[in-house]
C-alpha cells in the first residue's frame, strides 16, 4: 500500500468511526556516502514513508503512529489512538479549518538536484578531501567526511476537509579534520548544504574545515574573569537554539519559561528584532502551512527590544481562546508540540571587525562544547567554549578549555552591537556575531 | 519474512559481488503516556517497522533500508546500491541455507506491557505529579511521563546465520520545576530497565519524583563555584557518563579504524591510573543497555576494556573488528533500521575499588563534589569534553559545605584518566541514552564515587 492509498484508508476508517481527527504522512528518500582516506566506506541509499493521526474524541486526544502500512495497520493505529484518548484529559482544541494556501513560490524544491547521484556525490567527496589534505599540512587526519541529498514529501491532513502537500530537497556536505602540531591537537567541522549544486566549492568547503582546525592549535585558556565577548554568527545562531523554547506559548502556559507574563516588555537591548519568518525563500525551514495545517505567516517575537508575541500551536491556542499562529510542529512518529520555521535576528550595518574592535580587549567565540550545562527553563548557561582572545581588533592568539558563565535572559539585555552577516550554515536559525558587555569565564 | 525471501534477496547482493550480505529486520511497539500541568499530556502509541539491507564489499558497507517489505523493492534497493560501487562483478553463488541460531535469553521479561491497562500506567503518572508537588510549595510544575517499547528483530546473513530477538524496556522519567520571583529551575530523574511492565510495579515512583523535586529545590537556593582547575570527587552512578564521553566513545572500533582517538594503537599499553578498572558489560541481567544478541545478531558479552590502567580491548563489530584485527565483542548497536550497526557501548562503567567516600572528601582541601551530573559530550578525535554537574557541592578542609550551580567540568579524556586516583566501594549504574553515527540507543553508565586529582571547573 502506498502513502496516498494509506491516507484514503485512513480517511474512510475515521469517517466510518466518525472521528475528529488531523493526520501527517512523510515519505522521505535519502541517498548519501562517506569516504576516508579516498575509498568510499559507507553508501546508503533509503526510503521510507510514515503516517501519524491525533484523533479528538469526546474533547479528548490520541496519538498513533505507523510505519507499516496496510488497511490493517491503518486501523490498529486508528483504534490505539482511539484507546489513548480515552485516558487523556480534556481539551479545547479543534482542528484546524479548511483554507486555500497563498500563491507563493518558497523555493524549497529544487529540480536541478534530481541528477545529483552518487557517483557525483563520491566524486565531489574526492575533491574535498584532497583539497583539505593539501590545503595545510597539520591535517594529519579526515575521520569524518560525507556528502548527502535528501528529498521528502509531507502531507497534512484533518476532518475538516484540510489537505495540504508540499516537497522539498537538499543536499549537504562536509567533513571534520583533525590537525596537530607540537603536541596540541584540534578538530575542525564544517558542513555545506543546500538546494543547488553550486554551492559545492570543494576548495571553500575543505578550507573552512582546515581553518576551523588550525586556527585553535596550541590554543590557551585566559586567566578566569569577566571578559566581553564577541559571539560568532555561528555560535550565536547555537545558542540562541537552545532558547528558543521559552518563546513557546506552551511553556510559558506550564511555568516553563522565564519570559511569562513580560508581553510588551523590554526584553532586550532596543535594537533587538526577533523575528519568525517562514516565507524565507530557499529558507531551510521554509513552509506555507504548519504540521497542524495552520497558515504559517510571519511575526515579530522581540521587536525593538520588547517581547511582543509567544509562539502558538492549536492546543497552546486554543486554551488562551486565541488563533494558532502557525508554529504547530511534529512528525509522524511524534506527538505534536511547537516549534519554528526560519527564526532570524535583524542585522545591523556593523561589520564584524567593528565588534572586536570596540573593545580593548574581548574573547572571540567561534565554537560552543556540548550544551548540557544550559538549561531551557532557568536560562543558565554554563558552557566549554572556543575561539580567540583579540585586543584592540588584533587576533592575539587561540583560547580554549575556558567555560562561559552566564544567563541567557540577562544576556539578551546586555548586547552592546549586532553584527551585518548570517553564517552560511543551512539552519533554520540566523543570528548575527554579537557582542556581549560582559561574560563569567574561567580557564 | 520468509526464508525463501530472505534467500532471494541475500543472494542477490552475493551476486552483484558482494563478500557479505545481510537482513535487518524490525517491528517495534512502543506507548508513551505523559502528564504535565496535573493534566495527561500526551498518550502515544506507534508501530516502528523496516528492514536493513547491508552488503559488504570487504569492509565497505553498503546500506538501504525501507518500510517496504515487497521482496522486488527489496532486491532492486540491492541492486541500485551494488551499481554505486565502481567494480563490483557479477558472481555465481551457491544457495545459502539458513541455519537458527538459539539464543540464550537471560534477561526475564513477565508482564508484556503492551497487555498491560493504559490505566496502570495513568495511575503512575499521577502518583508522581502528587508527590514531587507535595514536596514544597515552591514546585511550580511537574511532569512524568511512563515509556515502553517491545522491539523485535530478525536478522539473516550470508553466513548462514538466522536469528531473532525481542527487547523489551519500560522508563520512567520525571521532572520538577522549583521557582522563586526571579529564577526557575528545572531537575528530574529517568530510571529504566530491559524488563517488562514489572519494572514500574517495583519502582517507587514517589521517591523519585521527590528527589527530583528536591534537586530542582536545592539548585534553586545555590551559588556559584567559582571557576578554575580543582580536585572533583565525581558520584557514584550518572558520574560515570565522564568515563563513557571521555574514554568509552574513543574505545570503540569506529573511532579507533579512523585513528580518530587518542588510543589507536595502544592495546596493551597504560592508558589510566593503575586504579582504574573498566567494564563494557551487555549481559547484566534486564540492565537497561543490555542486550541477548548485538544487531549483527553475535552474542552479547562482558568486555573488560581498562584492567588496572592497562588497556585490554576495544568494542567492535563485524567491520571495525576486521579493520582493527581485534575480536568481535557484541557491540555492534542500531537505534533502528534506519542506520547500519557500528559499535556502540553498553553497560558501561568502572569497576568498584576500596575507598569510602569519607575518606575521599577528607583528602581534598578545596574543591567540588558533584554529586549527579548532567549530560556531556566529547570529540573523540582529540578527546575534549565537557560535562554539566547538576548537583554539586564545593568541599573545604574535607567536608561538603553549600550546594553550588552552573558548573561545567572541561578536559581531555586520556589525560583526565591518568588523574583518577582513587575509586570507592559504593558501584551503581545509571540509564541513559548515547547518540552517535547508528543513532540513539540505550545505554547504563556507571562508576563508584571516584577523585579527580584536577579537573577545570566552569562557574563565576
Amino acid at each position: 500500500m502506498n502513502i496516498l492509498e494509506s491516507l484514503d484508508e485512513l480517511k474512510k476508517e475515521a469517517q466510518r468511526q466518525n472521528l475528529e481527527f488531523d493526520a501527517i504522512a512523510e515519505e522521505k528518500f535519502e541517498t548519501g556516502l562517506e569516504l576516508f582516506k579516498g575509498k568510499v566506506i559507507q553508501t546508503e541509499v533509503a526510503s521510507s514513508t510514515g503516517v501519524g493521526i491525533r484523533v479528538i474524541k469526546n474533547k479528548r486526544c490520541g496519538f498513533s503512529f505507523t510505519e507499516k502500512l496496510s488497511a490493517e495497520t491503518v486501523k490498529e493505529m486508528i483504534n490505539n489512538a482511539v484507546e489513548n484518548a480515552q485516558v487523556s484529559d480534556e481539551t479545547e482544541l479543534e482542528t484546524a479549518s479548511a483554507f486555500s494556501l497563498p500563491e507563493k513560490e518558497l523555493e524549497i524544491y529544487n529540480e536541478e538536484l534530481e541528477k545529483v547521484d552518487l557517483n557525483y556525490l563520491k566524486n565531489m567527496a574526492l575533491e574535498i578531501e584532497e583539497n583539505a589534505y593539501n590545503e595545510n599540512s597539520l591535517i594529519k587526519n579526515i575521520p569524518h567526511l560525507g556528502m548527502g541529498k535528501s528529498f521528502k514529501k509531507t502531507y497534512v491532513l484533518n476532518s475538516q476537509g484540510v489537505f495540504f502537500e508540499k516537497k522539498s530537497n537538499a543536499i549537504s556536505g562536509g567533513l571534520s579534520v583533525y590537525a596537530e602540531k607540537n603536541g596540541s591537537a584540534k578538530s575542525g567541522y564544517y558542513v555545506r548544504g543546500g538546494r543547488k549544486t553550486d554551492i559545492f566549492i570543494a576548495s571553500e568547503i575543505a578550507k573552512e574545515a582546515v581553518a576551523r582546525a588550525v586556527d585553535l592549535l596550541e590554543a590557551k585558556p585566559v586567566k578566569s574573569g569577566k571578559y566581553p565577548v564577541v559571539f560568532s554568527n555561528r555560535t550565536a545562531s547555537r545558542l540562541f537554539s537552545m532558547f528558543l523554547s521559552s518563546f513557546f506559548a506552551e511553556n510559558v502556559q506550564k511555568g516553563q519559561s522565564r519570559l511569562a507574563g513580560k508581553l510588551g516588555q523590554k526584553t532586550a537591548v532596543d535594537n533587538l528584532s526577533l523575528i519568525s519568518d517562514p516565507h524565507l525563500i530557499n529558507g531551510a525551514g521554509s513552509t506555507l502551512f504548519d504540521d497542524e495545517g495552520t497558515i504559517a505567516e510571519k511575526l515579530y517575537l522581540i521587536k525593538d527590544g520588547t517581547l511582543e508575541s509567544y509562539l502558538y500551536n492549536l492546543e497552546s491556542a486554543a486554551k488562551e481562546n486565541r488563533k494558532s499562529t502557525g508554529h504547530g510542529k511534529r512528525g509522524y512518529a511524534s506527538q505534536v508540540s511547537t516549534g519554528i520555521w526560519n527564526i532570524l535576528l535583524e542585522k545591523s550595518d556593523a561589520f564584524i571587525d567593528d565588534l572586536l574592535s570596540s573593545k580593548d580587549k574581548c574573547l572571540y567565540i567561534t565554537e560552543l562544547e556540548g550544551g548540557a550545562g544550559c538549561s531551557q527553563v532557568s536560562g543558565e548557561i554554563s558552557i566549554g567554549a572556543q575561539g580567540f582572545l583579540i585586543e584592540k581588533g588584533q587576533k592575539i592568539r587561540p583560547v580554549d578549555e575556558i567555560t562561559l558563565s552566564a544567563n541567557f535572559f540577562e544576556l539578551l539585555l546586555n548586547i552592546e552591537m549586532i553584527s551585518n552577516s548570517y553564517s552560511d550554515d543551512f539552519s533554520k536559525v540566523k543570528i548575527p556575531d554579537l557582542l556581549v558587555q560582559e561574560i563569567h569565564v574561567a580557564g | 519474512m520468509n526464508t525463501n525471501k530472505a534467500q532471494n534477496i541475500i543472494q542477490a547482493g552475493l551476486e552483484a559481488g558482494a563478500d557479505f550480505s545481510e537482513i535487518f529486520i524490525e517491528e517495534t511497539r512502543s506507548s508513551s503516556l505523559s502528564l504535565k500541568d496535573g493534566k495527561v499530556e500526551t498518550a502515544f502509541s506507534g508501530i516502528s517497522y523496516g528492514i536493513g539491507i547491508r552488503l559488504l564489499f570487504n569492509t565497505e558497507v553498503l546500506y538501504a533500508f525501507t518500510s517496504n517489505d515487497d521482496e522486488e523493492i527489496l532486491i532492486s534497493m540491492v541492486k541500485e546500491l551494488a551499481k554505486s560501487r565502481e567494480g563490483s562483478s557479477l558472481k555465481t553463488v551457491h544457495e545459502i541455507s539458513f541455519k537458527e541460531a538459539l539464543i540464550d535469553d537471560i534477561h526475564l521479561i513477565r508482564k508484556d506491557p503492551a497487555k498491560t491497562p493504559l490505566s496502570n500506567k495513568l495511575e503512575l503518572i499521577k502518583r508522581a505529579n502528587i508527590s514531587a508537588r507535595e514536596t514544597d510549595s515552591k514546585i511550580v510544575q511537574a511532569a512524568a511521563r511512563a515509556i515502553d517499547s517491545v522491539r523485535h528483530i530478525k536478522i539473516f546473513n550470508s553466513e548462514g546465520l538466522s536469528v531473532s530477538d525481542s527487547q523489551t524496556r519500560c522508563r520512567f522519567v520525571v521532572s520538577a520545576t522549583a521557582a522563586n520571583s526571579s529564577e526557575r529551575f528545572e531537575a528530574s530523574e529517568s530510571p529504566g530497565e530491559l524488563r517488562g511492565f514489572e519494572f514500574f510495579d517495583h519502582l517507587n515512583v514517589e521517591k523519585c519524583a521527590r528527589e527530583a523535586a528536591e534537586r530542582a529545590l536545592l539548585m534553586l537556593d545555590a551559588g556559584y563555584i567559582e571557576g578554575k582547575k580543582m580536585p572533583v570527587i565525581l558520584g557514584n552512578g550518572f558520574g560515570g557518563v565522564i568515563f563513557h564521553e571521555a574514554c568509552g566513545h574513543p574505545l570503540e572500533t569506529e573511532a579507533i579504524r579512523r585513528s580518530a582517538s587518542p588510543f589507536t594503537g595502544k592495546l596493551g599499553q597504560k592508558i589510566a591510573h593503575e586504579s582504574l578498572t573498566a567494564i563494557d558489560d551487555g549481559t547484566i541481567p534486564n540492565g537497561w543497555g543490555s542486550i541477548n544478541i548485538d544487531d549483527e545478531g553475535y552474542p552479547a558479552q562482558k568486555t573488560i576494556l581498562i584492567e588496572n590502567g592497562i588497556l585490554k580491548s576495544y568494542m567492535s563489530d563485524k567491520v571495525g573488528a576486521i579493520e582493527t584485527n581485534t575480536p568481535r565483542t557484541g557491540s555492534a548497536r542500531r537505534e533502528s533500521f534506519r542506520f547500519a550497526p557500528v559499535s556502540r557501548m553498553r553497560n558501561t562503567y568502572i569497576a568498584a575499588g576500596s575507598h569510602s567516600v569519607d575518606n575521599m572528601l577528607s583528602s581534598v582541601d578545596f574543591g567540588l563534589f558533584a554529586k549527579k551530573m548532567g549530560g556531556g559530550s566529547v570529540d573523540p578525535a582529540t578527546g575534549e569534553f565537557n560535562f554539566a554537574v547538576s548537583e554539586g557541592y564545593i568541599v573545604k578542609n574535607g567536608k561538603i559545605e553549600k550546594p553550588v550551580r552552573g558548573a561545567t567540568l572541561i578536559g581531555k579524556g586520556h589525560e583526565i584518566m591518568q588523574k583518577i586516583s582513587m575509586s570507592g566501594d559504593d558501584l551503581e549504574i545509571t540509564a541513559g541514552t548515547c547518540g552517535a553515527s547508528s543513532g540513539w540507543v540505550p545505554v547504563t553508565v556507571g562508576q563508584p564515587t571516584i577523585k579527580v586529582d584536577e579537573i577545570l571547573v566552569g562557574g563565576r
